[in-house]
C-alpha cells in the first residue's frame, strides 16, 4: 500500500491541470511466443491544449506505439489514457464518435494511408459525412451536399491545393507525395480535431517538399490551435515544429523538456548520442567519433535503466533501480541517475 | 596518366514505356578524381540513382544508355566501359567499380549465412587465396567482428547488415566504390557511424567514392565535392565548403534553405520549392529549372546550358550564377503574390 503511493507521487511529474491528453503509467507489451516486447514502459506525459510535443527517438523505441494509444488505435496493457478528463479506455458509443471526431492522425504513408479508388473529394469529405448530425448541431448548419462540397474545397484551398475545386474529383494517382500528404492534412482537419497525432509525416518526402509540409503544419496549427503529438527520427525538424520534446529510448521517455533545451544542452547520455549524432552541414570534424549502442544488449522488461548497456556513465545502481523522470530545472525532466 | 578515376562524357540514359521515352540522365558530364568522395545529392526522380546503374550497366532492356562515354582509368590503363562484352561487364563489375545499395535488407541473401555469400561473390569473380583471412579482413575493415560470419542476415541489425553490404562490396579490392543512399533506412546514430567507417576507408584503401544521397547535410558529411543533381543533369558542382556557403544555382540554393538543422530559428518560414520537376519525356528548352526558378528572366529559355565557371574547380548551369541573387527572399515573395 505504501508503495502505491510513492508509485502515484511519482507518476504526478505532469499536472492534470489543463492537460487535454495524460498518460499515466501507460504501459504497451507485445507479445511474441515467449517472448513480451516492452513498446511502452511505464510512459508519463502531458499535453495541453494548444501544445504541441515531438515525440523522438530510433525505430523501436516506441514512439509510434505512443501515437496510436493516443488515439485509441491500441489499448495499453496497463496504465492509464485521459483525454479532456475522461478515461480513453472506458468511452464507448457516442462519446466515442465525439473522441473520434476530436483527435485525428496523419500518417508516414501517404501513398498508402489514402484509399486509391476515392476520389480527393470523397476522402477528405468522408468524415464531415459520418459525422454529418453532430457537425450539423456544432455548426447551426445543414451539411447539404453543396456545403459538403464548399467546405471540402476550402480545406484543400488550406492545405495549398489551391484552387481546391480543381482537385475534387482527381484521383490520388494524380497527385504527387507532397499533394497526397496535404490531403491527409486536409482530412485530418476538416473536422476541426482538438488533437493530432502526426506519425513521420515528411519521411517520405523530399527535402524540399517536407520544409512546405511543415510550414503547412506550424501555419494550420496557429490557425486552428489544435495541439499535436509529433513523431519523428529527425531531431532538427522535431524541435523545428513543436515547443515541447520527449526522447523516447526503448519505451520509455528518458527525457522531456523544451525542445530548445532538449536539443541544445540535453542531459540525458541518450539524448546527448541522438543529438550529436545529427548530420549538420558543417560536416563532420576531426573530433566526431562513432559511439556505438549496443543494441542486441536488450531483452524487454529491464529492471534498471533502459540505456544502461551502452551507457558510457553507468554505475551498479543503473542495473538495479529504474530511474524515474525528475526535474532537473523548471520544465526539463530527465530520467537519469548521472545526468551529463 | 590521368588522375581521374571514371570520366562521363555526354551521357544519356533512355526509360522506355509504352509510347513514352524519358530521358532519364541528359547529357551528363563529370569525372571522379582519384582518392576523392563526390557526392551527388538530388530529389526523388533526378536521375542519381539511374546514373549509378548506368556506370555499372545495370540499365535493363528496353530501357537503354543510347549515348556518351564512361572511360575508367586505372593502373591497368583506360577501359570503355559502354564497350565491354557481357563476360567483360560482369568481370569489371565488383572488381573495378562495385556498389552500395540502398535497402541492405534486400541485397543479402536470407537464407544463406554471411560468409557464404562473400564465399559466392569470390567465386565468381576467380579470387583465389585463403578466403577465410580475407572474409575476415573485409568484415573488420568494415567495423565488424568475425562472430558475423556465421550468422545470417536476419540476425543482425539493420547498421550492421549495410556494413556487410560495404564489406562485400571491397571484397574484390575495387578502385571506386558507388554508395547509392547506404544511410537512408539507418537511424541517425548509426548513420554517422556508417558515414565514419566509410570516410576511414577512403583514407585507409585510396578508394574513390561516389556518393548518391537526398540529403545534403549527409553529403557534406562525407564529400570532397558535391555535385546538384536536377532533372538528369548536374545543374552545379563544386568543392563541398562552396557549395555550402556559397551555392550559385538558384535550386542548389533552395534546396540549402529548405533543410532545417538544429539552429533553425523555431518558427522562422523556410524558404520553399514550388512547383514539380518538369517532364522528361518532352524536349526541354534551356534551363530545365525555369518553370519554378523565383529569379528566372527570358532569356534561360534560349540558354544553352553552357556550364558557367564562378571559381576554379566551381561551375553552376545557370546563366545568372555569377549575379549576387536573394533567392530565398524572391521564393517566399512569390508565394503571397499568388
Amino acid at each position: 500500500m505504501e508503495n502505491q503511493t510513492i508509485k502515484q507521487s511519482k507518476t504526478s511529474i505532469f499536472s492534470e491541470e489543463d492537460s487535454i491528453l495524460l498518460f499515466k503509467d501507460v504501459t504497451k507489451v507485445f507479445k511474441s511466443g515467449h517472448v513480451q516486447n516492452y513498446a511502452l514502459d511505464g510512459v508519463n506525459l502531458s499535453l495541453k491544449a494548444g501544445e504541441s510535443v515531438s515525440i523522438v527517438g530510433e525505430s523501436g523505441s516506441g514512439k509510434t506505439t505512443l501515437g496510436l494509444t493516443a488515439v485509441k488505435l491500441l489499448q495499453p496493457s496497463r496504465g492509464s489514457i485521459k483525454f479532456e478528463g475522461s478515461e480513453v479506455g472506458r468511452i464507448r458509443g457516442h462519446k466515442l464518435k465525439e473522441f473520434r471526431r476530436n483527435t485525428q492522425m496523419i500518417f508516414q504513408d501517404p501513398y498508402s494511408s489514402i484509399n486509391p479508388f476515392d476520389t480527393i473529394y470523397s476522402t477528405v469529405a468522408l468524415p464531415l459525412i459520418i459525422n454529418k448530425k453532430s457537425v450539423e448541431k456544432r455548426d447551426g448548419i445543414k451539411l447539404t451536399s453543396d456545403e459538403i462540397r464548399r467546405r471540402v474545397a476550402r480545406m484543400l484551398d488550406k492545405v495549398g491545393l489551391s484552387p481546391g475545386e480543381s482537385f475534387l474529383d482527381l484521383y490520388p494517382k494524380k497527385l504527387s507525395g507532397g499533394q497526397r500528404q496535404r490531403v491527409a492534412v486536409a482530412r485530418a482537419l476538416i473536422l476541426n480535431p482538438r488533437f493530432i497525432v502526426a506519425d513521420e509525416p515528411t519521411s517520405m518526402l523530399d527535402v524540399s517538399i517536407s520544409a512546405q509540409v511543415l510550414n503547412l503544419l506550424s501555419d494550420l496549427k496557429k490557425e486552428f490551435n489544435f495541439s499535436m503529438i509529433y513523431i519523428s527520427h529527425e531531431l532538427a525538424t522535431a524541435r523545428y515544429i513543436s515547443e515541447k520534446m520527449a526522447v523516447m529510448n526503448l519505451g520509455r521517455i528518458v527525457e522531456y523538456g523544451p525542445s530548445e533545451l532538449v536539443t541544445q544542452h540535453p542531459r540525458h547520455p541518450y539524448s546527448d548520442i541522438l543529438i550529436k549524432s545529427v548530420p549538420e552541414l558543417e560536416g563532420l570534424t576531426a573530433e566526431d567519433r562513432a559511439t556505438s549502442i549496443d543494441y542486441n544488449a536488450y531483452n524487454g522488461g529491464i529492471k534498471g535503466c533502459t540505456f544502461a548497456h551502452s551507457c558510457p556513465f553507468k554505475t551498479e545502481k543503473c542495473d538495479e533501480e529504474r530511474p524515474e523522470l525528475t526535474e532537473i530545472e523548471p520544465g526539463h525532466y530527465v530520467a537519469c541517475f548521472h545526468p551529463v | 596518366m590521368s588522375e581521374n578515376i571514371l570520366t562521363v562524357t555526354d551521357l544519356v540514359t533512355l526509360y522506355k514505356a509504352e509510347s513514352k521515352e524519358v530521358r532519364a540522365i541528359r547529357d551528363l558530364n563529370f569525372e571522379v578524381r582519384k582518392g576523392e568522395t563526390i557526392a551527388l545529392v538530388g530529389e526523388s526522380g533526378s536521375g542519381k540513382s539511374t546514373l549509378g546503374l548506368s556506370i555499372l550497366r545495370l540499365i535493363e532492356p528496353p530501357n537503354e544508355i543510347s549515348q556518351g562515354k564512361m572511360i575508367f582509368n586505372d593502373h591497368d590503363g583506360e577501359v570503355s566501359i559502354l564497350d565491354l562484352s557481357l563476360p567483360e561487364i560482369r568481370k569489371f563489375r565488383w572488381k573495378k567499380i562495385s556498389m552500395v545499395f540502398q535497402s541492405a535488407m534486400n541485397v543479402l541473401n536470407p537464407v544463406m549465412r554471411i560468409e557464404d555469400q562473400f564465399i559466392e561473390t569470390f567465386e565468381a569473380h576467380n579470387i583465389e587465396g585463403d578466403y577465410s583471412e580475407r572474409i575476415n579482413h573485409y568484415l573488420e575493415l568494415a567495423g565488424l567482428g568475425s562472430k558475423v560470419r556465421r550468422l545470417y542476415p536476419h540476425e543482425l541489425s539493420g547498421g550492421m547488415k549495410q556494413r556487410v553490404c560495404i564489406a562485400l562490396a571491397l571484397s574484390c579490392e575495387p578502385e571506386l566504390l558507388i554508395a547509392d543512399e547506404p544511410t537512408t533506412a539507418l537511424d541517425v546514430v548509426v548513420q554517422k557511424e556508417v558515414l565514419l567507417e566509410l570516410n576511414k576507408l577512403k583514407t585507409n584503401l585510396h578508394l574513390s567514392i561516389i556518393f548518391i544521397t537526398h540529403d545534403l547535410r549527409v553529403a557534406a558529411s562525407v564529400a570532397d565535392r558535391i555535385g546538384i543533381f536536377y532533372a538528369g543533369r548536374l545543374v552545379e558542382l563544386g568543392p563541398r565548403e562552396r557549395i555550402i556557403s556559397n551555392p550559385r544555382h538558384p535550386y542548389s540554393k533552395l534546396l540549402l534553405s529548405s533543410i532545417i538543422t538544429t539552429n533553425t530559428p523555431r518558427g522562422k518560414k523556410l524558404a520553399t520549392l514550388s512547383g514539380s520537376p518538369p517532364d522528361l519525356s518532352v524536349e526541354i528548352k534551356g534551363c530545365s529549372f525555369y518553370a519554378r526558378c523565383p529569379v528566372r528572366v527570358d532569356s534561360c529559355l534560349s540558354y544553352n546550358l553552357e556550364r558557367i565557371s564562378v571559381e576554379k574547380d566551381h561551375f553552376a548551369e545557370c546563366i545568372r550564377a555569377k549575379e549576387e541573387l536573394d533567392v530565398s527572399t524572391a521564393a517566399l515573395n512569390a508565394k503571397e503574390v499568388n
